[in-house]
């Protein structure tokens, strides 16, 4: 039997020179499990071989009322146009400082695998164009745009794929044109300007809700039924959003960055701030990736990948990183540790920052989740190295292994009896100049304004269960001309999402703002810390029922609700609820004002 | 025939390239452009490992699944078996709705392919009969192919797993009856593969199943491009304000209300399959849909069926709605008959659905006189389809309010599948509407 201490003492022996590896090494080129009929898929892959990608910023095209970068073209004077809030939007949104950018969704080729096995691998991503209007190389995670809240932006995206596709700006909150609705597509050969006002909603009394601003947005493909295989093939791409609150911890050193740089600019560059972006893939060994589209259940790969390379090295600075981690597996749910088990520091569930940060040793992130940790190597010795752990076995597509409870646990007690190491850090001397950033789990961030009961206005209730081979809410199928609920523009509503569908786990994204969970219906308890403030996807474990609270403001239309294992989701696990001026309590026609 | 459907085909392409033209838009041979490598390497992933099992049609020809039927084609596939009561008449009626649709779209490039889960029994000869049945061989070159297929127990099996049929629980996964009436939907040349549910409304199976099996842009985005051109019209921008949605579409606050088209006043009367006799007016109360039937009638009626039942699977559960299937009686339509004709048609015991039988001049006079329906026509012995099927009728189904009034008469059953679909899904989107306010609104007749 492997103890713990042997593990150790075994990978203290392979490694080499001063290299001091803390945790094992020994079964970490291992294959990952799955029940699979891909039948001669790659099983062995070399691990610390890619260094990790950074995702790429991207600069606007141009700035401004007017954009000069559409090659004389009007914004919305594109198939699918632009949302009618860019013509009406009020003066305090700051319409003269609109950022544009052009975008473009086609395929590309590049080594995922690590580049000793010598196989690239064909993807979808997204490219960026340039100014003189040529189109860049196709990346996967796709361009970062950095946004910030007060400066609108406009991203023309074109489709040149052969199959349709809808960007969802996930985190944010955004017009019903532009949020990446399923049925708003961007068909092939043309083009829809997605407008971003990066605005924040209104309290009651007018001003702007400054808790409810978010800072880890990721952006993927959302377009009926083939969301699922468009992610796993790579359509999907990250987007901090920065206000002045945030830019005034990374300004004052409280969060991880360089003081002066990462806080200026629309770039704001910052070495010590990334996005994990997780996936799991499956290879065909010509390198191709391989996917089953009739598998509605669920989509698990047996090679793991970060910012879209497998098993990847980082170096990294004695000192504080911030790592926004992305679950951007279609069904894969992961429990992340460091090998030493050593503590880190979480600052944000999904979009948001929380009023203080937690200190964890592991953290669960489904499908669609972002958990934004912060990780001090200023405790290890330069030279050291430590690993980047999954500690939650997951074989078939139901889900993981055991309790969402025990699997949210922020406590490890003993070694896990699963560990799948993702990527390895190699810790070298901080450079000076920069001291390490302040933030404790005592440290002020986002200031939080709970949901009282008083405030809610309607309470409806939504089952998430399998029929008939097929994903079904409250016994009904995803129908684009059906509002399955009707909040009024403004109010508060209450929401119960049951998952009464065996042993399966639906992680629950709700669209256009932020939802606070009350309590679990199920166990009785109270949300834990992580779950007790903002978040955008409820993950709902099997049989168990979750009520949370949400506030329905700014923008009238419809915006989705669905389970973000995207498998189910193309079975239609999906729903939408219109904002209107006055509610219903039934599910309506849409109302679509565009299309 | 065949010119007519060439030149539907040739009015469709004139009609797309018009579209295309539009700047900004792809042009046709871009299309083929987009087939890069990545995508043909992307698409060997699933196609290509399809097993290849040989099969037997219901013509007693022997294919093979993948290189015969699949390769090079768009298919439209579903499992079934000959004796399935519970979802394959609907399906069927599903992909008979798409084959008429994709008649002059598509022609003979998509192929309908129903395999049997229950090979020992289904036999060719069974599914001969079978095909017979459901009529689906056709003098017109353009309709797209149908076959029911059967083979090897074992092959079919794994086939249907292949195909991502597959139960968690074995029990259910080996037992027939339970099996799943999803379509898969696949085209092997851009390798594209979706399973499609045929129970929600048709009009979206039929849009979700185009922008698969279509050859080009244009074909397989036809619908949303129309759509997106009726949404806005170039230079005025469109304003964020809440727009009545054309058409009988209410939404938004204000609602329109539905028209008042009669009264329910006076009474049927008749037995009901359980030998019980029934009268309209205890219904008082519910929301109650009429509808006549007419048990010889090879494709209204089922379309009426396949509505009332779809209309049954909704608003059971409310336990305020009734549906209400009328048929004249004869010494061969009995109680008994209806029993099992009701089964047949999906009908539970429990559900808020009746058959009921009267006479006929009592059936012509409630459904004449007071439901409003068209009196039936006389069918030249010449076009008749069956030697007992006398005259044409119509087959509107009327919804009725708590109150006994006449709000709406709908045509799910129009030689178009378009309209008829259209219709079907607006007599229940006008059902819920009543249901959602039972309070009846103020609106004189």
């Amino acid at each position: 039997m492997k103890t713990r201490r042997n593990l150790l003492k075994s990978s203290a022996g392979i490694a080499a020179g001063s290299v001091f590896h803390i945790g094992s090494t020994a079964h970490a080129d291992s294959p990952l499990e799955i029940d699979s009929q891909f039948d001669g898929s790659i099983q062995k892959v070399p691990r610390w071989e890619h260094t990790l990608p950074f995702p790429v910023p991207v600069k606007p095209l141009s700035t401004g009322q007017i954009p000069a970068a559409y090659g004389g073209k009007m914004v919305g004077d594109v198939l699918h146009k632009v949302a009618p809030e860019f013509y009406t939007a009020p003066a305090d949104w700051n319409m003269q400082n609109t950022q544009y950018y052009a975008m473009v969704a086609k395929a590309g080729e590049a080594f995922i695998l690590p580049p000793s096995m010598g196989l690239r691998t064909p993807f979808w991503g997204y490219a960026m164009v340039n100014s003189d209007g040529t189109v860049g190389q196709a990346v996967s995670p796709g361009p970062q745009l950095r946004y910030q809240i007060g400066r609108p932006v406009v991203v023309r995206t074109t489709n040149q794929l052969p199959e349709e596709i809808s960007t969802h700006m996930h985190g944010g909150h955004w017009p019903s044109h532009s949020d990446g609705h399923a049925s708003f597509l961007v068909i092939p050969g043309a083009s829809r300007d997605y407008f971003y006002p990066n605005v924040l909603p209104r309290r009651k009394d007018g001003t702007f809700d400054i808790s409810e601003s978010p800072s880890n947005i990721w952006y993927h493909d959302h377009a009926a039924d083939i969301t699922a295989s468009h992610v796993a093939r790579g359509l999907a791409g990250t987007a901090p959003c920065f206000d002045a609150l945030e830019l005034d911890l990374i300004k004052r050193n409280v969060l991880p960055g360089i003081p002066g740089q990462s806080d200026e600019d629309t770039i704001y560059n910052n070495p010590y701030d990334t996005y994990l972006a997780l996936g799991d893939k499956v290879f065909h060994r010509s390198g191709v990736l391989w996917y089953d589209n009739n598998n509605n259940n669920g989509y698990l790969g047996n090679v793991e990948t970060i910012n879209g390379a497998a098993y990847p090295r980082f170096t990294v600075e004695a000192r504080k990183y911030r790592f926004r981690f992305l679950g951007a597996s279609t069904a894969r749910h992961r429990r992340i540790r460091l090998s030493d088990n050593s503590r880190m520091l979480r600052i944000g569930n999904d979009a948001w920052l929380f009023p203080k940060g937690q200190e964890i040793q592991a953290f669960g992130i489904s499908p669609g989740k972002r958990v934004d940790i912060v990780i001090d190597f200023s405790r290890y010795k330069p030279g050291t190295q430590v690993f980047l752990e999954n500690i939650l076995e997951q074989t078939n597509e139901r889900g993981p292994e055991g309790k969402l409870e025990e699997i949210e646990n922020p406590t490890v007690s003993g070694t896990p009896e699963f560990i799948h190491q993702l990527m390895r850090f190699d810790v070298v001397a901080a450079k000076p100049g920069i001291p390490n950033a302040s933030v404790t789990a005592k440290t002020e961030l986002r200031p939080h304004e709970p949901i009282a009961a008083s405030e809610v206005e309607i309470r409806r209730s939504f089952r998430f269960e399998r029929k008939k081979g097929h994903w079904a809410i409250n016994g009904q199928f995803y129908d684009e001309r059906i509002a399955n609920a009707v909040p009024r523009l403004g109010s508060v509503e209450e929401w119960t999402l049951e998952n009464s569908s065996g042993g399966w786990w639906h992680p629950i994204h709700i669209h256009l703002e932020s939802h606070q969970q009350v309590r679990n219906l199920t166990t009785g308890a109270r949300p834990a810390y992580h779950n007790s403030f903002k978040q955008d996807v409820t993950m709902l474990g099997p049989n168990s029922s979750i009520v949370i609270r949400m506030r329905f403001r700014t923008f009238l239309g419809p915006f989705m609700f669905h389970c973000h294992n995207n498998e189910h989701e193309d079975v239609e696990m999906m729903f939408q609820f219109e904002v209107a001026e006055s509610a219903s309590a039934r599910a309506k026609p849409v109302n679509r004002f565009f299309a | 025939m065949m010119a007519a459907a060439n030149w539907h085909r040739r009015c469709l392409s004139v009609l797309f390239s018009c579209l295309l033209s539009q700047p900004g838009n792809l042009t046709a041979a871009g299309d083929t452009g987009l087939q890069n490598k990545g995508l043909l390497l992307m698409r060997q992933e699933f196609a290509d490992s399809l097993p290849d099992p040989v099969l037997t049609n219901h013509r007693g020809e022997r294919v093979r699944f993948f290189t015969d039927l699949v390769k090079g084609h768009a298919v439209v596939i579903n499992f079934f078996y000959a004796d399935c009561e519970r979802s394959c008449p609907l399906t069927n009626v599903t992909i008979r709705n798409l084959r008429g649709d994709f008649t002059a779209s598509f022609g003979r490039s998509v192929r309908f392919l129903s395999i049997t889960v229950n090979p020992d029994q289904d036999t060719p000869e069974v599914l001969a009969r079978y095909a017979k049945q459901h009529a689906v061989e056709s003098a017109d070159p353009d309709v797209p192919d149908w076959q029911f297929l059967t083979g090897n127990r074992d092959e079919i099996r794994e086939l249907r797993w292949h195909l991502g049929m597959r139960e968690k629980d074995p029990a259910i996964d080996n037992d027939p009856s339970q099996h799943a009436a999803t379509l898969i939907v696949g085209n092997h040349a851009t390798g594209r593969w979706a399973k499609l549910n045929p129970l929600v409304r048709h009009s979206l199976v039929r849009e979700k199943a185009q922008r698969i099996i279509g050859w080009t842009a244009a074909q397989r985005y036809a619908d949303i491009h129309a759509e997106v051109s009726a949404a806005g019209t170039g230079q005025a921008p469109p304003r964020p304000v809440l727009r009545i949605q054309e058409g009988p579409l209410p939404s938004g606050g204000e609602e329109p209300q539905l028209p008042v088209l009669g009264v329910v006043s006076d009474q049927l009367a008749g037995v009901e399959r359980s030998g019980v006799r029934v009268s309209a007016s205890s219904l008082r109360g519910k929301v109650t849909v009429y509808g006549r039937i007419y048990t010889l009638c090879p494709h209204g009626s089922q379309a009426v069926l396949a509505a009332m039942k779809r209309l049954t699977d909704a608003f059971a559960e409310t336990g305020e709605f009734h549906v209400v299937a009328v048929s004249p009686s004869s010494p061969r339509e009995t109680p008994e008959f209806f029993q099992t004709f009701a089964n047949l048609a999906g009908a539970k015991k429990e559900d808020p659905w009746w058959f009921v039988t009267a006479s006929k001049d009592e059936v012509n006079r409630f459904t004449e006189t007071v439901l409003g329906l068209e009196p039936p026509r006389l069918i030249p012995a010449e076009e008749r389809l069956h030697p007992l099927e006398e005259e044409e009728h119509d087959l509107r189904l009327v919804l009725v309010d708590q109150e006994g009034r006449i709000r709406g008469r709908y045509e799910v059953f129009h030689p178009d599948p378009f309209l008829s679909n259209e219709a079907a899904w607006q007599v229940g989107a006008d059902a819920a509407r009543l249901l959602a306010a039972p309070s009846p609104d103020s609106v004189s007749p």
